[in-house]
Protein backbone atom coordinates (compact mmCIF):
# COMPACT_ATOMS: atom_id res chain seq x y z
CA UNK A 1 0.00 0.00 0.00
CA UNK A 2 1.44 3.35 -0.76
CA UNK A 3 -1.58 5.50 0.00
CA UNK A 4 -4.65 5.21 2.06
CA UNK A 5 -8.11 5.75 0.66
CA UNK A 6 -9.28 9.17 -0.59
CA UNK A 7 -11.22 10.99 2.88
CA UNK A 8 -10.38 8.05 5.22
CA UNK A 9 -9.62 10.03 7.86
CA UNK A 10 -11.44 13.84 7.14
CA UNK A 11 -14.95 12.69 9.17
CA UNK A 12 -13.58 10.97 12.03
CA UNK A 13 -14.53 14.07 14.44
CA UNK A 14 -14.25 11.99 17.30
CA UNK A 15 -10.81 10.41 16.90
CA UNK A 16 -8.55 10.91 19.75
CA UNK A 17 -5.99 7.95 18.73
CA UNK A 18 -3.97 7.60 15.70
CA UNK A 19 -1.75 4.55 15.65
CA UNK A 20 -0.27 3.56 12.02
CA UNK A 21 2.21 1.39 11.89
CA UNK A 22 4.42 -1.27 9.42
CA UNK A 23 3.50 0.13 6.00
CA UNK A 24 6.89 -0.17 4.66
CA UNK A 25 5.73 1.38 0.89
CA UNK A 26 3.62 4.31 2.21
CA UNK A 27 4.76 6.81 0.18
CA UNK A 28 2.38 9.52 1.94
CA UNK A 29 -0.25 10.79 4.04
CA UNK A 30 -3.77 12.40 2.75
CA UNK A 31 -2.90 15.92 2.83
CA UNK A 32 -6.51 16.73 5.12
CA UNK A 33 -6.42 17.95 8.44
CA UNK A 34 -6.92 14.93 11.35
CA UNK A 35 -9.90 15.20 14.08
CA UNK A 36 -9.64 18.12 16.34
CA UNK A 37 -10.06 15.63 19.47
CA UNK A 38 -6.83 13.46 18.29
CA UNK A 39 -4.44 13.56 21.39
CA UNK A 40 -1.96 11.27 20.30
CA UNK A 41 -0.52 10.33 17.15
CA UNK A 42 2.30 7.75 16.41
CA UNK A 43 3.59 6.59 12.93
CA UNK A 44 5.97 3.99 13.00
CA UNK A 45 7.72 1.54 10.48
CA UNK A 46 6.91 3.29 7.45
CA UNK A 47 10.14 3.61 5.90
CA UNK A 48 9.40 5.48 2.60
CA UNK A 49 7.21 8.37 3.71
CA UNK A 50 9.31 10.97 3.52
CA UNK A 51 6.94 14.03 4.83
CA UNK A 52 3.91 14.92 6.52
CA UNK A 53 1.55 17.14 4.83
CA UNK A 54 1.52 20.26 6.30
CA UNK A 55 -2.38 20.06 6.64
CA UNK A 56 -2.73 16.89 8.80
CA UNK A 57 -1.28 18.59 11.89
CA UNK A 58 -3.13 21.71 11.58
CA UNK A 59 -5.09 23.52 14.18
CA UNK A 60 -4.38 20.42 16.26
CA UNK A 61 -5.04 21.75 19.68
CA UNK A 62 -5.65 18.61 21.68
CA UNK A 63 -2.96 16.74 20.27
CA UNK A 64 -0.72 15.68 23.44
CA UNK A 65 1.99 13.21 21.63
CA UNK A 66 3.19 12.34 18.74
CA UNK A 67 5.66 9.70 18.38
CA UNK A 68 7.79 8.82 15.39
CA UNK A 69 9.78 6.09 14.81
CA UNK A 70 11.48 3.99 12.15
CA UNK A 71 10.22 6.14 9.05
CA UNK A 72 12.15 7.84 6.44
CA UNK A 73 11.20 11.79 6.78
CA UNK A 74 13.10 14.17 5.85
CA UNK A 75 11.51 17.03 8.32
CA UNK A 76 9.06 17.89 10.43
CA UNK A 77 5.75 19.65 8.99
CA UNK A 78 5.98 23.82 9.98
CA UNK A 79 2.57 23.75 11.79
CA UNK A 80 4.29 21.65 14.81
CA UNK A 81 5.01 25.09 16.27
CA UNK A 82 1.78 26.32 16.24
CA UNK A 83 0.27 23.06 18.32
CA UNK A 84 -0.30 24.83 21.89
CA UNK A 85 -1.27 21.23 23.68
CA UNK A 86 1.88 19.78 22.42
CA UNK A 87 3.89 17.91 25.43
CA UNK A 88 5.62 15.09 23.63
CA UNK A 89 7.66 14.27 20.92
CA UNK A 90 9.39 11.07 20.58
CA UNK A 91 11.65 10.51 17.02
CA UNK A 92 13.05 7.07 17.21
CA UNK A 93 15.32 5.69 14.36
CA UNK A 94 14.77 8.37 12.18
CA UNK A 95 18.37 9.26 10.70
CA UNK A 96 17.79 12.23 8.76
CA UNK A 97 15.46 13.64 11.51
CA UNK A 98 17.98 13.01 14.19
CA UNK A 99 20.33 15.16 12.30
CA UNK A 100 17.68 17.74 11.98
CA UNK A 101 16.61 17.83 15.23
CA UNK A 102 20.33 18.33 16.92
CA UNK A 103 19.76 20.76 19.22
CA UNK A 104 21.62 24.01 18.35
CA UNK A 105 22.48 23.41 14.66
CA UNK A 106 19.68 21.36 13.50
CA UNK A 107 17.80 23.26 10.70
CA UNK A 108 14.29 21.89 12.29
CA UNK A 109 15.51 22.25 16.16
CA UNK A 110 13.54 25.69 16.84
CA UNK A 111 10.10 24.42 15.88
CA UNK A 112 10.47 21.51 18.40
CA UNK A 113 12.93 23.85 21.52
CA UNK A 114 9.65 24.36 22.87
CA UNK A 115 8.09 20.76 23.33
CA UNK A 116 8.48 20.33 27.24
CA UNK A 117 9.15 16.63 26.41
CA UNK A 118 11.27 16.03 23.64
CA UNK A 119 13.44 12.74 23.27
CA UNK A 120 15.33 11.82 20.15
CA UNK A 121 17.26 8.52 19.69
CA UNK B 1 -5.92 -36.44 35.84
CA UNK B 2 -6.71 -39.32 38.30
CA UNK B 3 -9.57 -41.78 37.17
CA UNK B 4 -13.25 -42.01 38.31
CA UNK B 5 -13.66 -38.19 39.54
CA UNK B 6 -17.51 -38.64 39.64
CA UNK B 7 -16.83 -40.41 43.09
CA UNK B 8 -16.07 -37.40 44.76
CA UNK B 9 -19.21 -36.14 44.86
CA UNK B 10 -19.21 -33.08 46.96
CA UNK B 11 -16.80 -31.16 44.27
CA UNK B 12 -18.18 -28.05 42.97
CA UNK B 13 -15.22 -26.70 40.84
CA UNK B 14 -13.63 -28.20 38.66
CA UNK B 15 -11.32 -25.70 36.15
CA UNK B 16 -10.42 -28.48 33.84
CA UNK B 17 -11.37 -32.41 33.00
CA UNK B 18 -9.53 -34.26 30.53
CA UNK B 19 -11.57 -36.99 28.48
CA UNK B 20 -9.27 -40.13 27.52
CA UNK B 21 -10.22 -43.37 26.02
CA UNK B 22 -9.27 -45.62 29.36
CA UNK B 23 -11.99 -46.19 32.14
CA UNK B 24 -12.85 -43.86 34.69
CA UNK B 25 -11.85 -40.78 32.43
CA UNK B 26 -14.93 -40.90 30.39
CA UNK B 27 -17.51 -37.80 30.25
CA UNK B 28 -19.92 -40.05 32.62
CA UNK B 29 -17.54 -39.44 35.24
CA UNK B 30 -19.47 -35.69 35.31
CA UNK B 31 -23.34 -37.21 35.41
CA UNK B 32 -23.83 -36.25 39.33
CA UNK B 33 -21.12 -33.20 39.96
CA UNK B 34 -22.87 -29.98 40.53
CA UNK B 35 -20.44 -27.94 39.15
CA UNK B 36 -20.35 -24.69 39.42
CA UNK B 37 -18.49 -21.12 37.65
CA UNK B 38 -16.10 -22.32 35.30
CA UNK B 39 -15.29 -25.72 33.48
CA UNK B 40 -12.92 -26.24 30.57
CA UNK B 41 -13.31 -30.23 28.98
CA UNK B 42 -10.75 -31.03 26.98
CA UNK B 43 -9.92 -34.18 24.63
CA UNK B 44 -13.38 -34.58 24.05
CA UNK B 45 -12.20 -36.54 20.41
CA UNK B 46 -11.73 -39.15 22.75
CA UNK B 47 -14.73 -39.95 23.98
CA UNK B 48 -15.97 -43.54 23.38
CA UNK B 49 -19.49 -43.50 22.94
CA UNK B 50 -22.60 -41.19 22.44
CA UNK B 51 -24.59 -42.25 25.86
CA UNK B 52 -21.01 -41.14 27.69
CA UNK B 53 -21.49 -38.00 26.25
CA UNK B 54 -25.46 -38.17 27.22
CA UNK B 55 -24.39 -38.77 30.53
CA UNK B 56 -21.97 -35.61 31.56
CA UNK B 57 -25.38 -34.09 31.93
CA UNK B 58 -23.82 -30.22 31.49
CA UNK B 59 -28.16 -29.23 31.14
CA UNK B 60 -28.21 -30.14 34.63
CA UNK B 61 -25.40 -28.08 36.13
CA UNK B 62 -27.61 -24.95 36.47
CA UNK B 63 -24.49 -23.07 38.49
CA UNK B 64 -21.67 -23.44 35.67
CA UNK B 65 -21.19 -19.96 34.57
CA UNK B 66 -18.32 -20.47 31.79
CA UNK B 67 -17.82 -23.79 29.31
CA UNK B 68 -15.29 -24.04 27.39
CA UNK B 69 -15.49 -27.55 24.94
CA UNK B 70 -12.11 -28.51 23.53
CA UNK B 71 -11.54 -31.05 20.73
CA UNK B 72 -7.73 -31.63 20.20
CA UNK B 73 -5.84 -29.64 18.05
CA UNK B 74 -3.17 -32.60 16.98
CA UNK B 75 -4.51 -32.32 13.54
CA UNK B 76 -5.28 -36.34 13.71
CA UNK B 77 -8.55 -37.23 13.23
CA UNK B 78 -9.87 -40.04 15.22
CA UNK B 79 -12.51 -42.18 14.35
CA UNK B 80 -15.36 -40.06 16.37
CA UNK B 81 -14.29 -36.93 15.06
CA UNK B 82 -16.91 -37.23 12.51
CA UNK B 83 -19.44 -37.70 14.95
CA UNK B 84 -18.03 -34.21 16.16
CA UNK B 85 -21.79 -32.74 15.77
CA UNK B 86 -23.76 -35.31 17.47
CA UNK B 87 -20.86 -35.14 20.36
CA UNK B 88 -21.50 -31.10 20.43
CA UNK B 89 -25.34 -31.32 20.64
CA UNK B 90 -25.76 -33.92 23.62
CA UNK B 91 -23.09 -31.32 25.54
CA UNK B 92 -25.97 -28.62 24.97
CA UNK B 93 -25.53 -26.67 28.56
CA UNK B 94 -27.71 -25.08 30.93
CA UNK B 95 -29.41 -22.13 29.51
CA UNK B 96 -27.88 -20.16 33.16
CA UNK B 97 -24.06 -20.30 31.07
CA UNK B 98 -23.25 -16.93 30.14
CA UNK B 99 -19.59 -17.33 28.47
CA UNK B 100 -18.99 -20.62 25.95
CA UNK B 101 -15.73 -21.46 24.17
CA UNK B 102 -15.89 -24.34 21.52
CA UNK B 103 -12.00 -24.89 20.28
CA UNK B 104 -10.71 -27.43 17.31
CA UNK B 105 -14.48 -28.87 16.89
CA UNK B 106 -14.46 -30.51 13.75
CA UNK B 107 -18.29 -30.45 12.59
CA UNK B 108 -19.43 -28.49 9.55
CA UNK B 109 -22.42 -26.81 11.41
CA UNK B 110 -23.07 -25.85 15.13
CA UNK B 111 -26.31 -27.74 17.08
CA UNK B 112 -29.24 -25.61 17.42
CA UNK B 113 -28.81 -25.48 20.92
CA UNK B 114 -26.29 -22.46 20.66
CA UNK B 115 -28.46 -20.02 18.83
CA UNK B 116 -31.67 -20.49 21.24
CA UNK B 117 -28.78 -20.05 24.25
CA UNK B 118 -30.72 -16.54 25.22
CA UNK B 119 -28.36 -16.11 28.50
CA UNK B 120 -24.75 -15.82 26.53
CA UNK B 121 -22.94 -13.04 27.14
CA UNK B 122 -19.29 -14.19 25.32
CA UNK B 123 -19.23 -16.71 22.72
CA UNK B 124 -15.24 -17.65 21.19
CA UNK B 125 -15.10 -20.21 18.24
CA UNK B 126 -11.92 -20.92 18.18
CA UNK B 127 -9.93 -23.49 15.20
CA UNK B 128 -13.36 -25.17 14.03
CA UNK B 129 -11.62 -24.98 10.62
CA UNK B 130 -14.62 -27.47 9.13
CA UNK B 131 -17.19 -25.03 10.10
CA UNK B 132 -18.54 -23.29 6.54
CA UNK B 133 -21.94 -21.48 8.28
CA UNK B 134 -22.59 -20.28 11.93
CA UNK B 135 -26.00 -20.10 13.68
CA UNK B 136 -28.09 -17.05 13.20
CA UNK B 137 -25.99 -15.26 16.73
CA UNK B 138 -27.63 -12.36 15.59
CA UNK B 139 -30.51 -13.17 17.53
CA UNK B 140 -28.50 -13.73 21.01
CA UNK B 141 -30.34 -10.99 22.91
CA UNK B 142 -27.63 -10.54 25.77
CA UNK B 143 -24.26 -11.35 23.19
CA UNK B 144 -21.91 -8.73 24.23
CA UNK B 145 -18.61 -10.51 23.12
CA UNK B 146 -18.11 -12.69 20.01
CA UNK B 147 -14.48 -13.66 19.34
CA UNK B 148 -13.92 -16.20 15.54
CA UNK B 149 -10.36 -17.27 14.73
CA UNK B 150 -8.75 -19.62 12.59
CA UNK B 151 -11.82 -20.58 10.54
CA UNK B 152 -10.67 -20.85 6.94
CA UNK B 153 -14.43 -21.56 5.14
CA UNK B 154 -16.55 -19.07 7.25
CA UNK B 155 -17.43 -15.90 4.69
CA UNK B 156 -20.12 -14.23 7.20
CA UNK B 157 -21.39 -13.94 11.15
CA UNK B 158 -24.34 -14.30 10.46
CA UNK B 159 -26.51 -15.48 7.25
CA UNK B 160 -29.87 -15.22 8.98
CA UNK B 161 -32.18 -14.23 6.01
CA UNK B 162 -35.37 -14.67 7.67
CA UNK B 163 -35.56 -12.09 8.94
CA UNK B 164 -36.32 -8.31 7.74
CA UNK B 165 -37.89 -4.69 7.74
CA UNK B 166 -38.12 -2.28 10.44
CA UNK B 167 -37.92 -3.06 14.02
CA UNK B 168 -35.32 -6.13 13.43
CA UNK B 169 -31.92 -5.97 15.85
CA UNK B 170 -29.07 -7.78 15.04
CA UNK B 171 -26.63 -8.35 17.43
CA UNK B 172 -28.35 -6.02 19.91
CA UNK B 173 -25.91 -6.00 22.58
CA UNK B 174 -22.53 -6.93 20.82
CA UNK B 175 -20.09 -4.63 22.04
CA UNK B 176 -16.26 -6.27 21.31
CA UNK B 177 -15.73 -8.51 18.18
CA UNK B 178 -12.49 -9.90 17.54
CA UNK B 179 -12.15 -11.50 14.16
CA UNK B 180 -8.31 -13.28 13.46
CA UNK B 181 -6.98 -15.17 11.12
CA UNK B 182 -10.54 -15.63 8.16
CA UNK B 183 -9.21 -15.70 4.89
CA UNK B 184 -12.35 -16.23 3.09
CA UNK B 185 -14.46 -13.80 5.51
CA UNK B 186 -16.05 -11.32 2.97
CA UNK B 187 -18.85 -9.57 5.40
CA UNK B 188 -20.45 -9.58 8.79
CA UNK B 189 -23.62 -9.66 7.94
CA UNK B 190 -24.33 -11.73 4.30
CA UNK B 191 -27.67 -9.77 4.03
CA UNK B 192 -27.92 -6.03 5.96
CA UNK B 193 -30.94 -5.56 7.60
CA UNK B 194 -32.99 -3.38 10.75
CA UNK B 195 -30.28 -1.85 13.10
CA UNK B 196 -27.40 -3.88 13.13
CA UNK B 197 -24.69 -3.66 15.66
CA UNK B 198 -26.13 -0.75 17.05
CA UNK B 199 -23.83 -0.72 20.49
CA UNK B 200 -20.21 -2.41 18.76
CA UNK B 201 -17.29 -0.39 19.62
CA UNK B 202 -14.68 -2.43 19.68
CA UNK B 203 -13.06 -4.43 16.94
CA UNK B 204 -10.25 -5.75 16.14
CA UNK B 205 -9.51 -7.45 12.85
CA UNK B 206 -6.46 -9.43 11.52
CA UNK B 207 -5.50 -11.35 8.75
CA UNK B 208 -9.24 -11.05 7.39
CA UNK B 209 -7.90 -10.35 3.16
CA UNK B 210 -11.31 -10.40 1.99
CA UNK B 211 -12.82 -8.96 4.61
CA UNK B 212 -15.82 -5.57 3.54
CA UNK B 213 -16.61 -3.72 6.13
CA UNK B 214 -19.74 -2.31 6.84
CA UNK B 215 -21.09 0.96 8.18
CA UNK B 216 -21.24 0.82 12.09
CA UNK B 217 -21.69 3.73 13.52
CA UNK B 218 -21.10 3.36 16.93
CA UNK B 219 -17.61 1.97 16.65
CA UNK B 220 -15.26 3.63 18.73
CA UNK B 221 -11.85 1.54 18.58
CA UNK B 222 -10.59 -0.26 15.89
CA UNK B 223 -8.03 -2.03 15.41
CA UNK B 224 -6.87 -3.62 11.82
CA UNK B 225 -3.53 -5.47 11.77
CA UNK B 226 -3.05 -7.00 7.47
CA UNK B 227 -5.06 -4.44 5.86
CA UNK B 228 -5.78 -3.07 2.17
CA UNK B 229 -7.62 -0.31 0.94
CA UNK B 230 -10.75 -1.61 0.48
CA UNK B 231 -11.32 -2.48 3.79
CA UNK B 232 -9.86 0.65 5.12
CA UNK B 233 -12.43 2.85 2.98
CA UNK B 234 -15.42 2.67 4.61
CA UNK B 235 -13.63 4.07 8.07
CA UNK B 236 -14.44 7.10 6.88
CA UNK B 237 -17.80 6.64 8.15
CA UNK B 238 -17.41 5.61 11.48
CA UNK B 239 -18.22 8.98 13.09
CA UNK B 240 -17.63 7.74 16.68
CA UNK B 241 -14.33 6.71 15.92
CA UNK B 242 -11.99 7.41 18.97
CA UNK B 243 -9.03 5.20 18.62
CA UNK B 244 -7.73 3.67 15.38
CA UNK B 245 -4.83 1.45 14.62
CA UNK B 246 -3.60 0.20 11.12
CA UNK B 247 -1.24 -2.15 10.37
CA UNK B 248 0.64 -3.62 7.03
CA UNK B 249 1.46 -6.98 9.05
CA UNK B 250 1.40 -8.74 12.20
Amino acid sequence: MTSFPEGMLRNLTCLQTLILTNFPKLKELPNEPLSHALERLQISCCGDLESLPEQILEGLQSLRTIEISSCGLRSLPECIRNLASLEVLTICDCPTLKERCKEGTGEDYDKVAHIPKFGID
Amino acid sequence: MFPYIGRLSSLRTLSVYIVRSKTGHNLAELHDLKLEGKLSIEGIENVSSLSDVREANLMGKKDLRELCLSWSNSGKTKTHANNAIEVLHLLQPHSNLKCLRILHYEGLYFPSWIEIHNCLVYLELRSCENCVQLPPFGKLPFLKQLSLSNMDKLRYVDVDESQDGVGVRVFPSLEKVSLLGLPNFERLLKMERGEMFPRLSDLTICGCPKLVLQFLPSLKDLIVIGCNSELLRPISSFHCLTTCLVKVTK
